[in-house]
């Protein structure tokens, strides 16, 4: 029982809390903007080493280096919208989403020119002893990751619910015409997904590498599962995002516990396939996801 | 009876579009589908056509339960329907917007695009003249080369007539063929469709706006509003009913 | 310049040529799956993976490991590649064909995702992270530069084979309603176009050649292990030569892969002159640079070089 808690469960919220945070942005930016913004986990993987000088550098707390991360993040997506998206606003969306494929690797890129490919970390030697709680270990990163994509997943939710700008981005999520319509501001809205959906990728990008460490495809790697949450959770649908991200991340961590028998349910070799299956069976079976976001 | 619409509903969101819709198309008929803007005309074409299926209510055509069936399926069993806006393929020729319909070409097959060659050859030497007839037929044959997206309204009205004759259907569908098209063009255009009725033994449904032009084709007429039937008989008949001009002038909801 | 460094030029002159052809197979199949059809396919490298193991494992000789042992000649096996990478693509397909080509792309990532962790993990079949290797290359019985030449050969007559089922595919009436359904879906449905079986079979015939040309590069090597499913080399390339070419031209779409070949593999040879500080720097310059060319390309110059210009198609 307290290894299933320890070393599952609770990894398993970690590395769900972490999809959720990146899928609320893809699913934001896929309902408004309507491409799959394929940038999503590079732009995480950069802002986990912006984050690096403050961490390492100044000696600041890791949440201190994803608050700094997002603030930066939001300003390299802005001007990445205006010199990559906008352009091609105009035309099919899917060119949008290609062009979203050569940023992603502009990003990688650049990171690999400037850090090489060997990997970082925000603990450079130290080991911090986890807490104990009679049975219950917890490392104290976990306890926080937690915690702040909790405050965070809240805050989304009173930005849509409770202002104006989050209303016009649901309006304008239902429908762009009807938006333009009734003088929504679009262009305005847009830049307020790209500072949302840049700052909840940037504070997951950070929690990613405070957790395990920093390489530079950390974020490629993240992005499939992020994108298998936002399909679950259903299209433009941020709360969806959240829970489909913690069902992606739990079902990764829990299919290696053994459930039957001693061995693993799943050689950990495929554990990001399980992301992938339930994705596809999300496709086959309930293709507007569970919570009946838009189908294209 | 060729196609008969039973009980059929549709709502999106909350608007009711169609609701309890019965009526039914006999086999060489020009059946007329008159009512007010927002009547659930043509949400009811659609149904018909297979674009989405109905709430609730059932399709019938040709004898056999056709509710929900998808577009193509019900193209192969002879209904074939046009468009109120002109859904031309922009790209193509005007010649190849009606080459592009008739099915079961070899050459549209990848394996026979490859290996037979001259079977795909000669039905395509078969069909072009078909449709130049076609083309001829609709006074279109000067813009047969141009991109049927520079076509005018009009023109791609009857650009879409001619694609549905390339079928060879048992029944069109026509939403508006006459919007859009000048008053010289709609008198032909009138003696167009009567004439592919009598000679070609195609059965029609027609929905229009011009009365004049429903008068001078159709028995019956069928009048929708609000999502139902209202009425239905000779133009005369209908035009004598006060309901309809009611209908006509309560207008859209 | 001495006999010996001309010989060198000659036979690199060969290997850019064999790699810029087979590049050129499989932006043939990119060209059939987004020129043609609009679909955005992200996992190039996944159908080329599929058909480069499956090449791989019935051509080789027996091995403790790994399956294998078939020995089957290349005859055999390029069609076998095919045949699994069309398999593949049929699966992908009856999923995902009907939706949003968003979608498809998003998918055919976790095909190749998934594909790479096979290739990885199960040892029984693909030897893990050793890859197969000692693999015939046909025509390696023949003296000298010779083998080489052969093998070009051969590599130029299936791109010319594979060019010409592209373009009679595209001009036959199969074309002309492939482009009647990207004009207007709807109304070719209300045509009787099965619109998804279109849309599969361009996608399975596309998925096909890039098995083929990952068949051809595993021969080629003589070796096939995980990096083949590199996402880079063998999807973000092909995508900048396709683009650049100009999607929906079949010719642009064989230039764009030996030029965009021919500008790599010359960058990389350039680099290693580079201090080996700035040489590994210089690698990633050069990704930097498929990714800025690929955004340019599509920004400014939609249609490449030889690709259909807007309005035409
Ligand atoms: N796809 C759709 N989504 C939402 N509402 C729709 C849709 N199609 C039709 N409607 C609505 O359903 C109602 C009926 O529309 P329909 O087009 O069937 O009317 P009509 O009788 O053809 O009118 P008209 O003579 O103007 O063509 C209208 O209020 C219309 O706005
Ligand atoms: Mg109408």
């Amino acid at each position: 029982m307290y290894e299933f808690v320890n070393f599952y469960l609770i990894p398993g919220l970690v590395l769900g809390s972490i999809y959720a945070l990146g899928a609320i942005g893809v699913s934001m930016l896929f309902s408004i903007l309507r491409f799959a913004h394929f940038a999503h986990g590079d732009m995480m993987t950069l802002a986990a080493y912006l984050a690096l000088p403050v961490v390492v550098g100044l000696g600041l707390h890791p949440l201190a280096g994803a608050a700094a991360a997002a603030l930066m993040t939001s300003v390299v997506a802005l001007g990445i919208d205006k010199v990559g998206y906008q352009p091609v606003r105009a035309r099919p969306t899917i060119v949008s989403a290609m062009v979203s494929l050569g940023i992603a690797l502009m990003i990688r890129s650049a990171i690999q020119v400037g850090y090489g490919v060997k990997t970082q970390s925000y603990t450079t030697g130290q080991i911090t002893p986890p807490l104990r709680f009679d049975w219950l270990i917890v490392q104290e990163r976990h306890i926080w990751i937690i915690a702040s994509s909790m405050v965070l997943m809240l805050a989304v939710h009173l930005l849509l619910s409770r202002t104006r700008a989050g209303k016009a981005m649901r309006a304008m999520s239902d429908s762009a015409e009807l938006a333009q319509l009734t003088g929504i501001p679009t262009e305005r809205v847009v830049r307020l997904t790209w500072v949302v959906g840049a700052s909840l990728a940037a504070v997951a990008g950070v929690f990613a590498a405070w957790d395990t460490f920093l390489q530079t495809m950390l974020g490629w790697f993240l992005l499939l599962p992020i994108f298998a949450a936002t399909i679950l959770g259903g299209i433009g649908r941020p709360y969806g995002a959240m829970i489909g991200g913690l069902v992606i991340g739990l079902a990764e961590e829990l299919s290696t516990y053994p459930w039957l028998g001693t061995e693993p349910l799943i050689s950990p070799g495929y554990k990001t396939g399980v992301a992938f299956a339930i994705m596809v069976a999300i496709l086959i079976f309930r293709p507007h996801g569970l919570f009946k976001g838009r189908v294209f | 009876m060729l196609l008969e619409i039973e009980d059929v509903a549709k709502s999106f969101g909350g608007l009711q579009a169609v609701s309890g819709c019965t009526f039914s198309v006999e086999k060489g008929s020009i059946t007329g589908l008159i009512g007010p803007n927002g009547a659930g005309k043509t949400t009811t074409f659609n149904i018909v056509a297979g674009v989405f299926g109905p709430d609730s209510g059932s399709v019938r055509f040709a004898g056999r339960d056709v509710t929900g069936m998808p577009s193509h399926k019900l193209f192969g069993m002879g209904l074939v329907r046009t468009f109120q806006i002109p859904h031309e393929f922009g790209h193509l020729t005007v010649r190849d917007n009606l080459m592009t319909v008739p099915s079961g070409q070899p050459g549209e097959r990848l394996l026979g695009a490859w290996l037979a060659p001259a079977k795909t050859r000669e039905t395509e030497d078969r069909i072009r003249a078909q449709a130049d007839d076609v083309l001829e037929f609709l006074k279109l044959d000067r813009v047969a080369g141009d991109p049927a997206g520079t076509l005018s309204g009009g023109q791609k009205k009857l650009l879409e007539l001619g694609r549905a004759m390339m079928a060879e259907p048992a029944l069109i569908l026509l939403d508006e063929p006459g919007a859009g098209v000048n008053p010289t063009l709609l008198e032909h255009l009138g003696d167009m469709i009567i004439e592919l009725n009598r000679t070609r033994g195609y059965s029609i449904c027609i929905i229009e706006h011009n009365m004049d032009m429903i008068a001078k084709l159709c028995d019956p007429v069928i009048v929708m509003a609000q999502g139902a039937v209202l009425t239905q008989g000779t133009m005369d008949e209908v035009r004598k009913d006060k309901r309809v001009l009611d209908a006509y002038l309560g207008g859209s909801r | 310049m001495s006999p010996d460094q001309l010989y060198g030029f000659f036979l690199y002159g060969i290997s850019l040529l064999t790699m810029g052809g087979i590049y050129a197979v499989l932006a043939l199949g990119l060209n059939m799956h987004w020129g043609l059809t609009g679909i955005l396919n992200i996992g190039i490298a996944g159908f080329f993976a599929v058909g480069a193991y499956t090449s791989a494992i019935l051509a080789s000789a027996p091995h403790p490991v790994h399956l294998g042992g078939f020995a089957m000649p290349a005859i055999f096996t390029f069609p076998a590649a095919m045949a699994a990478s069309a398999v593949v693509a049929y699966g992908i397909a009856r999923i995902c064909i009907r939706l949003r080509s968003d979608y498809l792309a998003i998918a055919s990532i976790g095909i190749a995702e998934i594909l790479r962790l096979v290739v990885k993990n199960a040892r029984e079949l693909t030897n893990g992270t050793l890859g197969i290797s000692n693999l015939p290359r046909p025509f390696d019985w023949v003296p000298g530069a010779g083998g080489q030449l052969a093998f070009l050969a051969l590599v130029i007559v299936l791109v010319l084979g594979v060019y010409w089922l592209a373009e009679r595919a595209r001009t036959s009436p199969w074309g002309r309603t492939m482009r009647a359904i990207r004009d207007n879906e709807e109304a070719a449905r209300a045509l009787g176009k099965d619109v998804d079986a279109f849309r599969t079979r361009a996608f399975v015939t596309g998925a096909a050649f890039m098995g083929l040309a990952g068949a051809l590069t595993a021969h080629y090597l003589k070796f096939i292990g995980p990096e083949a499913t590199d996402p880079l080399l063998a999807t973000f390339l092909v995508w900048v030569m396709l683009i650049v070419g100009g999607s929906g031209s079949n010719k642009g779409a064989i230039l764009g892969a030996f030029l965009m070949w021919a500008v790599w593999s010359v960058s990389e040879i350039l680099a290693g002159y580079l201090p080996s500080e700035l040489a590994t720097r210089a690698a990633f310059v050069r990704v930097f640079i498929i990714g800025f060319v690929l955004v340019i390309v599509l920004q400014r110059y939609e249609s490449g070089i030889l690709g259909p210009r807007r309005g035409e198609s």
